[in-house]
């Protein structure tokens, strides 16, 4: 009788048998360094692209905000209503869930604003007899839609209090296209460039499944699982996809640092103030968990396209 | 242990492989396949390993169709079994002791444990002293021993050699077959294929005579009485 030493449990198997993998999984690609280093510079471009396209995305959001507050709503009141109604009524406004601030400005304010004005002022003193209306100025929350605001300012102007509401519905309307049009080209690109990461992987791994084909055919006749036997391409796709998503950040923050004076610039010239900034430390977290995924997903469906066991 | 029942296996319509073969191993046993190139010899060895399904008939192994086994499961049937291949088959890229110590990293043993046991089988093939060399550092003599610790470092209760001493002179080719003589007293089932006439002749085991995929002969030689 053969004297065999006892079989290792089957948890102790599963550890040992990736933690082999992982050493394996990540010398597999230093084999052949050069076309490893290229494979990893193509992934980071793949993944820079999406990632710029959504950085981007994040700053404009912002941009965008910014430029949505400039489009408040001008509300005006009968000149008739007095302090204690205009406070009832802004309250009633501010109450509403899509208003942000609202302010007050009384008919002496409008005239004096509007004297600062070298063309307006003359037209003000011919119109000196006339009482000004109180105005609110209403600013919307950042990010309502174009819809809401439409219902909130039909509201206001069917309200026997209120003789005028001026409102820039083109303004909201074009940045709300502007917007979603940005927004759909950086998804399409986003989804555009993950495919080319997996087709790119996907090759990657097929070539190494070949050129390690005896190998496994080894490996499957002295006894190793399919699991066993594609444990190691899989810690390679991961790794040569984190080291790839690692890359595409560098590749950001160096774009983004290059960007930014000219973007600073620009900006100011539209009468903002916002900096360009890059990603926080859970996006940056997120970036590098997505990256890994697709990259464990392309792995895992290269590796059942090349069946094994066919080899 | 083994059972060949009416075997038979066909590549494609006119190309039969075996034909009608049957025979039965004993647990322990060791025998000889033999024949000329074509015969069936190695088309028996995959058989057993499952490399390849039989056209017809039944193998069972330790009472088991192996036919019956499902793709997924015929790893666990061949850990169980170790092969030598006449082309050694060894990883270029791993050094002759991870090389051996591969069978049992597989079966989830410790790497302490794997490469404890992969030495004292390297010196039981004469061998120890290589163990960190590379296979292309050896000569070919050198790989095949190395071949076959691998294959019997996890100690299976079978052997599967194909052309183990194909390549090796005949000294060289009988050290190899008294190391498979060792394994066997252990009480491995050894299966060799082997058209060394000269060498089946020194070992006085079982031998099945194979031609043009027929099983023609099935004997235990007797031993000389007039050998030196």
């Amino acid at each position: 009788m053969i004297k065999k030493a006892p079989q290792p449990s089957v948890l102790i198997k599963y550890l040992r048998g990736h933690k082999r993998a992982i050493g394996e999984g990540f010398f597999m690609p230093w084999q052949q360094p050069i076309k490893s280093v290229m494979t990893i510079l193509t992934l980071a471009i793949c993944f820079f692209v999406p990632l710029f396209l959504w950085t981007t995305w994040l700053n404009y959001d912002e941009l965008k905000q910014s430029w949505q507050q400039q489009g408040s709503i001008a509300v005006f009141v009968e000149g008739k209503m007095d302090l204690k109604e205009a406070g009832v009524f802004i309250q009633e406004i501010k109450e509403m869930p899509i208003v942000e601030t609202v302010a007050l400005t009384n008919s002496k304010q409008i005239k004096a604003r509007l004297f600062e004005d070298a063309q307006f002022s003359q037209v003000i003193d011919l119109i000196q007899s006339e009482d000004f209306p109180k105005q609110i100025s209403v600013k919307i929350k950042p990010g309502t839609a174009v819809n809401a605001i439409d219902d909130f300012v039909n509201n206001l102007t069917i309200n026997p209090q209120v003789e005028y509401v001026s409102y820039d519905k083109q303004w909201f309307t074009q940045l709300e296209a502007i917007t979603q049009t940005l927004l759909q080209m950086a998804r399409i690109s986003a989804l555009m460039f993950l495919l080319i990461v997996m087709v790119i992987l996907g090759n990657t791994i097929a070539n190494e499944i070949t050129d390690h084909k005896n190998e496994l055919r080894l490996l499957e006749l002295i006894g190793a699982s399919s699991a066993q036997t594609r444990r190691n391409f899989l810690y390679m796709g991961v790794f040569l996809g984190t080291i790839a998503a690692l890359l595409s950040l560098v590749f950001l923050k160096a774009s983004f640092y290059w960007l930014e004076e000219t973007v600073a610039s620009l900006v100011q010239n539209f009468g903002l103030n916002i900096t360009l900034h890059g990603l926080s430390f859970m996006q940056t977290l997120s970036v590098l968990f997505i990256a890994i995924l697709v990259t464990w997903l392309a792995t895992r469906l290269s590796l059942s396209s090349q069946q094994l066991n066919q080899l | 242990m083994i059972s060949f029942k009416r075997v038979s296996k066909s590549y494609g319509k006119d190309n039969k492989a075996l034909r009608d073969v049957s025979f039965e191993v004993e647990a322990g046993e060791m025998l000889f396949l033999t024949g000329h190139s074509g015969a069936g010899k190695t088309t028996i060895l995959r058989l057993l390993m499952a490399m390849q399904g039989v056209s017809y008939g039944q193998i069972c192994v330790n009472g088991k169709d192996i036919s019956t086994i499902k793709s997924k499961k015929i790893h666990k049937y061949r850990l169980d079994i170790g092969m030598i291949f006449q082309d050694h088959r060894l990883l270029d890229n791993k050094t002759v002791l991870e090389n051996v110590a591969l069978p049992l990293q597989i079966r989830g043993y410790s790497d302490s444990f794997s490469f404890k046991s992969a030495r004292t089988a390297l010196q039981q093939v004469s061998i120890g002293e290589k163990a960190e060399f590379y296979p292309q550092e050896l000569s070919s003599g050198q790989q095949q021993r190395v071949g076959i610790a691998r294959a019997f470092v996890s100690k299976p209760s079978l052997i599967l050699a194909d052309e183990p001493t194909g390549n090796l002179d005949p000294d060289l080719s009988l050290e190899l077959m008294q190391i498979f003589e060792q394994l066997n007293k252990q009480g491995m089932t050894i299966i060799i294929a082997s058209h060394d006439l000269f060498l089946i002749k020194r070992l006085q085991k079982r031998v099945l005579v194979l031609d043009k995929g027929e099983l023609i002969d099935d004997f235990n030689p007797q031993p000389n009485p007039y050998a030196p």
